[in-house]
């Protein structure tokens, strides 16, 4: 797919208008997903709906039409919360119309107990209904009382049909080991770039057919810019690139023009007996010179 | 590092410790202090307390000299020092805690496992009153502006069967009735801190998950730590300002974290010298 159309179905994602039941986001300590979700109400039209979970939220947002403290209420008084507010008409003006599309916003999917999963998102979920969930993956991941029972972030991963995985583009200064290090102990540096609104997405969406697609996006949520990740120069050395060697030491490590033809045309040793004998199909193919001596009855004389 | 120029001591890039357009905001931010052992936060949250109730940080900031009468009212609820504490400390800061009106104090120190937590194997009920009781003082009042302090909430974890996710509910409570709530824990690496835990019975995995679960609805982290090169004698830490998850503009229009670390030295006399790193 070309670099717009990656950007298009960033999108018609953004705005509802791909069918994806089930958008997850994956973020961390160094980048959250705050920007990220804005992107959605800034997409969606009047006509779509937005209710908002809240696990962790203490202001209310103001893009959600109903808002719900999750941390007070039980599953079954949030699935009938997103029943009653999915299916009521939205007021524009003077009129009342019904919603095209519902979003239902859950600000952290790490407060669902991992054994309650499926049964959480399969009460909330209907044809009406886009559910966008944030995942923190720098939590710990309690153990299961079940024996080889899946990870949460495995369960969500799996029934995703987008996932979105942010990731902060840090200073080039900063190395990527001590950053983790330092954000693994909750040590987080400063004017490294982290949580910044210019941040890189990894899109992986899954078509009906199964087969998922993967594209690397840079955002700008300031000015709502979407484009095709560039990775740094720094990814890109070319093992050619002699001005790498410059200045290393004094001996001289390039070579010229001149070397670099007389290089290429050095032949080397066997390539000649390979081009005629090797064209055998792989076979071992011993030729006999005029000073073997062959004896047909001693067995270790063969040399196959 | 004597010689150097010292430094006054912002968290917001219009040179406040604690901003103006927060306390008269109608949103409520959150706010971690975090520390390892060897690096008190106390000079901090002492310099954070005079400046709530008062305006000034006579210790840190030399610009924030204007004082203004019941600028907000502070709650400061402990799980680790007793009132006497801190009306000791803060003399230095030139409060008197004793007769301040704007400043209440809940020790859950003195009696936490006498009175107020009688089994701790079965908290939940107790600790929620607990948390209601905060909830209760921070409604007494009509006055918007309220700064509240909740230090080392996190010894509920370790000594209790009381959740990560059922204290966080509780602290969201108390986060959306107060403008700015900072959080004062214990990080120690291993100890205390560990992402690689995964017993959900175990201490050190519970206080992980409500640190970083804490860190995910943060505005913004202050965190005190010992020098990473190791010890010298004329500097005690380094403090960092970082960028929580949550963008602070997003809930106070313009208003910018002024991300910066500097380095610090308690000295003798306790007067605290603040220089960038």
């Amino acid at each position: 797919m070309s670099n717009q159309n990656s950007t298009v179905l960033l999108t018609r994602l953004l705005s509802l208008k791909e069918n994806s039941p089930f958008l997850l986001v994956l973020d961390s300590l160094s980048q959250s997903s705050h920007y990220l979700i804005r992107e959605f109400p800034h997409r969606c039209s009047s006509n779509n709906k937005i209710l908002y979970l809240s696990y962790e939220t203490a202001n209310k947002v103001p893009f959600a039409s109903e808002f719900l403290d999750c941390t007070t209420v039980s599953s079954q008084q949030i699935a009938s919360f997103v029943k009653q507010h999915s299916n009521s008409t939205i007021a524009t003006g003077s009129s009342t119309i019904a919603p095209s599309k519902t979003l239902v916003i859950i600000d952290s999917l790490n407060y669902i107990p991992n054994n309650e999963i499926t049964q959480f998102l399969t009460s909330i979920i209907q044809p009406s209904i886009a559910i966008l969930g944030t995942f923190h993956t720098n939590i710990p991941q309690p153990q299961s009382a079940l024996l080889n029972y899946p990870s949460a972030l495995t369960i969500f991963s799996f029934i995703a049909s987008s996932i979105f995985e942010v990731e902060a583009i840090h200073e080039q200064f900063i190395d990527e080991e001590s950053l983790e290090n330092r954000v693994n102990r909750l040590d987080l540096p400063v004017n490294a770039g982290l949580n910044s609104n210019k941040f890189k997405l990894t899109l992986t969406n899954r078509r009906k057919s199964g087969r998922s697609v993967i594209y690397k996006f840079t955002i700008d949520s300031e000015n709502h810019v979407y484009e095709q990740y560039k990775a740094s120069k720094e990814e890109e050395i070319d093992p050619e690139d002699e001005s790498l060697l410059k200045g290393l030491t004094t001996f001289n490590l390039t070579t010229n023009s001149k070397q670099k033809l007389a290089r290429e045309q050095v032949e080397l040793p066997y390539l000649e007996a390979q081009e005629a004998m090797g064209a055998s199909g792989g076979a071992i193919v011993y030729e006999y010179e005029k000073d073997d001596d062959y004896d047909e009855e001693d067995p270790y004389e063969d040399p196959f | 590092m004597s010689t150097g120029q010292n430094q006054d001591l912002t968290i917001f890039k219009d040179n406040s410790l604690l901003s103006d357009a927060i306390l008269s905001s109608e949103s409520s931010l959150l706010s971690t202090i975090t520390y390892v052992q060897g690096t008190s936060p106390q000079w901090l949250i002492n310099s954070l307390i005079e400046n709530a109730l008062q305006g000034t940080a006579a210790l840190v900031n030399n610009d924030l000299n204007q004082k203004i009468r019941n600028r907000s009212e502070v709650e400061f609820v402990s799980f680790l020092h007793p009132l006497d504490y801190y009306v000791k400390n803060c003399k230095k800061n030139g409060l008197d805690l004793t007769h301040s009106p704007g400043f209440t104090f809940i020790d859950y120190f003195s009696q936490l496992f006498t009175e107020n937590i009688k089994d701790t194997t079965s908290s939940k009920k107790e600790i929620s009153k607990m948390f209601d009781d905060i909830t209760k003082k921070l409604k007494i009042s009509n006055n918007k502006k309220k700064v509240v302090f909740i230090e080392l909430p996190e010894v509920l974890l370790q000594a209790t069967d009381f959740t990560s996710d059922g204290l966080l509910a509780e602290i969201l409570k108390v986060n959306r009735l107060c403008r700015q709530l900072f959080i004062i824990s214990a990080k120690d690496h291993i100890k205390s801190f560990n992402l690689d835990s995964s017993i959900p019975q175990d201490p050190v995995f519970k206080t992980t998950d409500f640190l970083v679960k804490l860190f995910h609805r943060s505005h913004y982290n202050i965190s005190l730590s010992p020098l990473s090169t190791g010890r010298a004698s004329d500097i005690t830490g380094s403090l960092t300002i970082s960028k929580g998850s949550l963008p602070v503009d997003s809930v106070v229009d313009r208003l910018v974290i002024n991300e910066k670390e500097y380095i610090y030295h308690i000295t003798k006399d306790s007067n605290i010298r603040l220089f960038f790193r």
